[in-house]
């Protein structure tokens, strides 16, 4: 009876064998229509709670789908019979599945965890053969945002902010206590100070949300920080930033916040100077991507807690390196100002965000704006950088008019997405198909189908 | 479940019958390695007491290279979750039948697991049938 027999592979096909079981990262073989051919059990442990069960692993596209469904479409896209097909690429599928077996249904939202954001490499072997590296990069992805975040700290602390004031503030976002530091930055004397309104002692900028939505945001994430003029007690402002954090409490204890004010302004000759410095980018005046993070963060959250609509454009100038190796250097610059202020002029000031992303990468936030809308002033921003002229310093220094056009992509936020990143993402998606389908023209993400997952 | 699995024809015990464990755990090694399903043993710690032949087969591993390793965490990381390892570490007594997906030999496998478990007892056990389609 030969099936009780144990016919060992040879000693080294073994240890290549127990070699795969054990790599901690996945690989995967699969067809041209996303069959898996083998997989190994890393790979298997990444796929199975995306695929909703342990039978919907056969196809690679169709466990991915409901996270990245263009996978199929981008791999193909990649032309060639062999090579690299995808490097590193995020795929962002939120909320991370249960690490436990829950006992019991859990009610509320989920706990906070780290989104999970897998990084999927694709090696095309041959045309019809895969090879696909699957990680897990949530931690590293999570501690990416934490240091953008953390660097408004650093900005501000190294460069010597001198001055900072902390104080709680109760459910109702009113001044419990009030101390030296305080009195010191707001010029407010206890009396005064106490049951004080906190929203009096905050940041005011177009576009911040205000105290009540702040305190909901640190409820659900922790903290809040928020930059801008800060009004001081008695008439005058400063720049500086405000951190509203959740007060550890005893269970019979009310609910309390605490405020951590830094002024920033100190250290240097001009708040405004210290402003751009922190937030913009230096070539063209837009917002820089540390900044534009941290706002579209902040819009992303409002306009969820609002039941708002929020929509982005992502936007990139056509053939720009031709600019570039034609024209020069000076000549690219001065079409990246000028697309700049083309996307500033075309958008609602104090309530839309732009901001330079890289190279020749721009980004649109329009809280309260839905695909459509965010699409019509896609077309409007399109048309004004196309019709307009750029008189650019050629290669000589005499002046040269050029005609640039740029791609755009839109997106709106959908249900099933956690973060501003994956608008983000889907936006860049729809900029790529622009891209993709003959330049100076409006991509729109697709409508994501409504499932009944 | 098939009615053709019989304890007969299985040699000693078949994966669906009732009280398996019972079984499981009075049988003698060579009684375990003629098993038609995979029998996994391990203690306390997630330790593999044993190994029988069937499973040697079906994931390519002979039995030296795996008694003594952790189930979990050097044998079969693919179990590494809550659906199976965490059962063991949390449950003091379970005895389920789940559908589930190996990659035995990097294939992936439609198997059924039962997942063993009952205070008491020094091992506890998963055993291992491929589904049929």
């Amino acid at each position: 009876m030969d099936g009780g027999e144990v016919a060992p592979a040879p000693d080294e096909m073994e240890g290549l064998l127990e070699f795969l079981y054990l790599c901690p990262h996945g690989l995967v073989e699969f067809d041209a229509a996303g069959v898996v051919g083998k997989l190994n059990p890393a790979c298997l442990q990444l796929l199975m709670p995306l695929s909703g069960g342990a039978g919907a692993v056969a196809n690679l596209y169709d466990a991915l789908a409901p996270y990245e469904p263009d996978l199929r479409h981008r791999i193909e896209a990649e032309a060639g019979p062999r090579g690299l097909v995808l490097d590193g690429l995020r795929i962002h599928v939120g909320a991370k599945p249960a690490r436990r077996r829950p006992r019991l249904p859990q009610p509320g939202p989920a706990a906070e965890e780290d989104p999970l954001v897998l990084s999927l490499t694709v090696l095309r072997l041959a045309p019809n053969r895969l090879m696909g590296v699957m990680s897990d990069i949530s931690r590293q992805v999570a501690q990416d945002r934490r240091l953008r975040e953390a660097e408004a700290w650093f900005a501000a602390v190294v460069s010597g902010a001198q001055d900072y004031a902390f104080f709680p503030l109760d459910a109702n976002g009113r001044i419990t206590d009030w101390n030296a530091s305080g009195e010191k930055l707001f010029s407010l004397s206890e009396a005064e100070a106490l049951g004080r309104a906190g929203s009096t002692l905050m940041p005011t900028e177009a576009g911040l949300p205000p105290l009540a939505t702040r305190l909901d945001l640190a409820r659900r994430e922790g903290w809040h920080l928020a930059e801008g003029w800060i009004p001081r007690g008695r008439g005058g402002r400063f720049w500086g930033t405000s951190v509203v954090s959740v007060m550890q409490t005893g269970e019979d204890e009310p609910e309390a916040f605490l405020v951590v004010v830094r002024d920033a302004t100190e250290s240097r000759g001009s708040a405004e100077a210290l402003r751009k410095a922190l937030c913009t980018d230096q070539l063209t005046g837009a917002m820089n991507r540390r900044h534009f993070f941290e706002m579209a963060r902040d819009a992303f959250a409002v306009t969820k807690l609002r039941h708002e609509p929020v929509s982005a454009i992502m936007v990139d100038a056509d053939h720009f390196k031709s600019v570039n190796d034609t024209y020069g250097h000076r000549a690219g610059d001065a079409v990246l100002t000028g697309i700049a202020a083309a996307l500033q002029g075309g958008v609602r000031t104090g309530r839309d965000l732009v901001a330079r992303l890289g190279g020749e990468e721009f980004c649109v936030l329009l809280p309260g704006l839905n695909r459509e809308a965010a699409a019509e002033v896609a077309e409007r921003l399109r048309a004004a950088i196309a019709e307009a002229c750029f008189d650019v310093p050629g290669k000589d220094g005499t002046p040269v008019r050029l005609a640039v056009t740029a791609s755009f992509g839109v997106a709106e936020r959908c249900a099933a997405m956690r973060d501003a990143d994956a608008l983000l993402h889907d936006a860049d998606a729809a900029l790529y198909a622009a891209k993709a389908a003959g330049r100076n023209r409006v991509g729109l993400a697709p409508v994501p189908a409504v499932t009944a997952a | 479940m098939s009615a053709a699995h019989t304890i007969a024809a299985s040699g000693g015990a078949a994966f669906t019958q009732p009280a398996l464990l019972d079984r499981l755990e009075a049988m003698t090694s060579s009684e375990l390695d003629a098993l038609d399903f995979g029998a996994i043993a391990i203690d306390g710690e997630g330790m593999v007491r044993h190994y029988n032949a069937c499973e040697a087969r079906l994931a390519g591993l002979s039995p030296s290279r795996v008694l003594g390793h952790h189930l979990f965490e050097e044998v079969a990381p693919c179990m590494n979750n809550f659906m199976v390892s965490h059962r063991f570490e949390d449950e003091e007594a379970f005895d389920d039948t789940i559908p589930y997906v190996l990659t035995l030999r990097m294939r992936p496998t439609p198997v059924r697991l039962r997942l063993m478990k009952r205070a008491g007892l020094a091992r506890a056990w998963v055993c291992i049938e491929r589904r049929v389609a």
